[in-house]
């Protein structure tokens, strides 16, 4: 079967997000192997042969009978050969060029019999496995011999002058030669390695680059791969061998009994074990990536031709190869940063089942393979509809709208590019829709990050219950109070007073019973990385019962303060009890507060100030009677903080790839790039590492 | 996007006066937050407790979450409801908690409150079985303003044990402390 190979051309792809998040399948299977089908030529009487000859079947009327087999050469030229039909050693007298043929291309006399030989080579894994015991029912997509039951002579003459190198292949590959597909899947940048890599790496005083020693430590898995799979085969090979000799025993003794098809049924082998992960095993599929270009100088013949070109312009390379009879260039893919693009060549498959790209090796027999890939990064349909509709969500949120979280999480976006024949027109309205789709897409993948020299800091604020107050019914009225120069981020922005709230009122609770809030709300704060320790965050608590002729009392105010950068104390994120105060008053103020009650004008953010900034200090015996306090009951409050530095965006991307302990900047390159170095960024750094180191040392000092 | 992932249980409802429990909880979380994986709501079966006032549920939770901003921490939001021998059914207790902030695990206490009735007979009611007052919007439990006039009265709580997984955050720069 001959299958002609899909047009290949280039692809560009829009990238929307995260480029590491790429991945394609690719799958790659031996489709056949093309022998030049033999023709017979007459070549009329042999008038020299004498009549007294006896006749016999080489001398009969087939000997004049050739079989003529074409041939093109590395050049392209194109050539033929006549073999006798009965004795192939002997050619056609008149074929001049045969000569030639075989004695400039040694292999060339081994390509009559490469069809019929590829089920027989397939098995040379199987060292006891002999040309005789290999059954007809073994699956194979090889088509069967040319050549009949007479001309095994001409088969066991070809085999023994098997090339070592075509050999050698079908050995490493059974599984493809049997007819298996190889299917790999590989992320961008994902490191496949070839069998001459996994044999260089082996060595590790040959490692020297932290690349090649961490190639070095990922090529000992498939190396204990193959080795379990040489261990499997050969238990195999030892089960069928005692089995062998237990039925030769057994037949000696009763051949008689035996039936005709014992042999066969015996000589059957085993069926091989699926291992639909080949591919990686044997090496087929290998890769050639941005880090491997980047180490080979740029005369090396590994190097491709553009790529010396392409990487100084800062795009990042990937070539997919495939190890067949010769290294075979499957794929390859080119992602410029700046534009975002993303270039594919041969472009994806519509189906990575379809593999309509075939390459043909021209080796002795003409070698076709078939391979598609395609795109297997979740996304490229986004419904238009639902673009609308994220648009216009607003403030409600997919966990209530209940969207479908695979479309709605779309780590990465191809999208096809208009062609050359579309109207300008069309092209402005692609580009808008483009940057309509792109605004919404940037607001779900992009983590919101703070202004540059900026921190946000979350509190997450929480007031569980009050209690051992003088009257029930209390509910809690809390103030915040920001400290200069930090940017208040509403949550909600329809919130008039985002900085005070309140809670519900507990009837019956606050007295004698526990009154229970269960009442959270959160603060986001955005403040400078150079923020001074002392400007604290405050939070005031005023606690004030209402009893059934709705008369307000105030029972007690509490105040919480904390930096906002440092560390918060557990006690204060595990709940934290806030002991309340009151003025104590005179006892008319008390015979108002029992008969009348209402609320007297205290100023409690103002006396809670000078006590924690002017270390005033308030005593019973002070003649200013508004500041002699009382303690009353309790409230019980938890905080839990959470910060977030300036990020630069894009520095994650290539992070992920320096997770191993002796990288030493393979990477680094880039992230460096986009860091960028104003004086007062390197001193928030010097500042910053300074604190770490101190909080080192001082943690390293307590341990000891 | 940086992920979370909440795997859990919710345990048990205590100090409840009512014996026959059922609990109600969800997720709430802003805009930037989405579902990965998961339910980010469900329901307990009806627990009845007679000689201890515990109500076991033993629910799994198992929620995986990704987000693209701090906004909008997500709360876990409780309802317990009572249920009587007519299969009648009334809220004693609504709760709220902030997802812990730190990963790993976590045993929450969620102190819930109930509706408290405004008239007499509605107090009657409820003494004798007959069901309390029920919130007719659900908004009223998130809106701060003018909480005060909500009035409620002190129910029982809600444990909940919670393994939390962080993922990413690092590379925002996010810092838990």
């Amino acid at each position: 079967m001959y299958k002609n190979s899909a047009p290949k051309r280039t692809g560009i792809y829009r990238v929307k997000g995260d480029i590491n998040d790429f991945q394609l399948e690719l799958k790659l299977r031996h489709v056949s192997e093309w022998l030049p089908v033999p023709k017979f030529e007459y070549t009329g009487a042999k008038i020299e042969y004498a009549d007294h000859y006896p006749e016999t079947a080489s001398s009969s009327g087939w000997s004049d009978c050739f079989i003529f087999v074409p041939y093109e050469d590395q050049y392209g030229n194109n050539y033929y050969t006549y073999y006798n039909y009965y004795n192939p050693g002997s050619d056609y007298p008149s074929s001049s060029i045969r000569t030639t043929s075989r004695s400039s291309r040694p292999t060339s006399r081994t390509s009559r019999s490469n069809s019929s030989l590829h089920s027989l080579r397939s098995l040379r894994s199987y060292p006891s496995t002999s040309l005789s015991s290999y059954p007809s029912s073994y699956p194979s997509s090889y088509p069967s011999s040319l050549f009949s039951n007479s001309q095994s002579d001409f088969i066991t003459y070809q085999q023994q002058e098997l090339p070592s190198d075509d050999t050698e292949f079908q050995i490493q590959n059974p599984e493809l030669c049997s007819g298996a597909t190889a299917n790999v899947c590989i992320s961008w940048q994902q490191k496949c390695f070839s069998r001459e890599e996994v044999e260089r790496y082996s060595d590790p005083k040959s490692c020297q680059t932290s690349l090649q020693r961490r190639y070095q430590r990922w090529t000992r898995g498939i190396v204990e791969l193959q080795q379990r799979h040489q261990e499997r085969l050969q238990y195999v090979e030892y089960r069928q061998r005692v089995r062998r000799r237990r039925h030769n025993k057994s037949s000696r003794s009763s051949r008689s009994k035996s039936s005709p098809l014992s042999d066969l049924s015996l000589d059957e082998l085993p069926p091989l074990p699926e291992d639909p992960d080949f591919a990686t095993r044997t090496c087929l599929i290998h890769t050639l990536i941005d880090a491997d270009l980047r180490e080979l100088a740029p005369g090396d013949p590994r190097l491709p031709d553009e790529a010396h070109e392409l990487l100084q312009q800062g795009c990042q390379l990937m070539y997919v190869y495939a190890q067949l009879q010769e290294d075979t260039l499957l794929l390859s893919l080119r992602y410029d940063p700046t534009m975002e693009l993303l270039y594919v060549y041969p472009d994806f498959s519509l189906s990575v089942e379809d593999m309509e790209y075939v390459v043909q090796i021209n080796n002795d027999c003409r070698q076709l393979y078939a391979y598609g890939f395609e795109n297997v990064t979740v996304v490229n349909v986004l419904d238009q509809q639902l673009e609308q509709m994220q648009a216009y969500i607003g403030p409600i949120g997919p966990l209530q709208l209940n969207l479908d979280p695979e479309i709605l999480d779309l780590p990465l976006v191809l999208d096809s590019l208009p062609g050359s024949e579309t109207s300008a027109e069309q092209l402005v309205n692609y580009y808008q829709q483009q940057r309509c789709s792109g605004s919404v897409q940037r607001r779900l993948l992009q983590f919101q990050q703070p202004p540059k020299r900026m921190r946000r800091v979350v509190f997450l604020l929480q007031l569980h219950e009050a209690q051992h107050f003088e009257y029930p019914n209390i509910h809690v009225r809390y103030y915040v109070n920001p400290p200069a120069h930090t940017i208040l981020e509403p949550g909600n922005p329809r919130d008039p007073f985002p900085l005070r709230g309140a809670t519900s009122t507990c009837v019956g609770g606050g007295a004698d019973r526990v009154a229970l809030f269960s009442h959270c709300w959160q603060l986001t704060l955005l403040c400078e990385e150079s923020y001074q320790p002392d400007q604290l965050l405050h939070i005031y608590f005023e606690v004030i019962s209402i009893d059934r002729w709705q008369r307000e009392r105030c029972e007690g105010y509490a105040h919480f303060a904390c930096s906002l950068l440092a560390p918060l104390p557990a006690s204060v994120v595990t709940g934290l009890r806030l002991q309340c105060i009151r003025p104590m008053g005179t006892w008319l103020d008390a015979l108002n507060r029992y008969f009348i009650g209402g609320r007297s004008l205290f100023d409690f953010v103002g006396y809670f100030k000078s006590r924690s900034c002017g270390n005033a200090l308030h005593s019973r015996m002070e003649l200013e009677r508004e500041h002699v306090m009382r303690s009353t009951g309790t409230l019980i409050f938890s905080m839990q903080k959470v910060q977030q530095r300036h990020q630069p965006y894009g520095y994650h991307l290539i992070r992920e790839h320096s997770d191993d302990d002796d990288d030493d900047g393979q990477f680094s390159h880039e992230p460096k790039a986009t860091i960028s170095t104003t004086l007062q960024e390197v001193m928030a750094a010097y500042v910053e590492a300074r604190d770490r180191i101190a909080a080192l040392l001082g943690k390293s000092s307590e341990e000891s | 996007m940086a992920e979370v992932h909440i795997i859990g249980q919710l345990l048990k409802a205590v100090d409840f006066d009512e014996p026959h429990l059922y609990c109600k909880w969800s997720f709430q979380s802003g805009n930037t937050w989405r579902l990965v994986q998961g339910e980010v709501q469900g329901q307990t079966h009806v627990s009845s407790h007679r000689l201890q006032n515990s109500s076991d549920f033993a629910q799994p939770i198992d929620i995986h979450l990704s987000t693209a901003s701090l906004q909008g921490w997500p709360r876990l939001l409780v309802e317990v409801y009572a249920v009587n021998v007519l299969q009648q059914c009334w809220p004693v207790g609504y709760g709220f908690v902030h997802l812990p902030a730190r990963p790993g695990p976590h045993r929450l206490e969620i102190n819930t409150w109930r509706i408290a009735p405004s008239t007499w007979w509605q107090s009657v009611k409820e003494k004798f079985g007959g069901g309390s007052p029920a919130l007719h919007k659900n908004d009223l439990l998130y809106s701060g303003v003018e909480r005060y006039k909500l009035q409620t009265r002190s129910s029982g709580k809600i444990i909940v044990e919670l393994n939390l997984i962080f993922r990413r955050f690092e590379e925002y720069g996010v810092e838990f402390k």
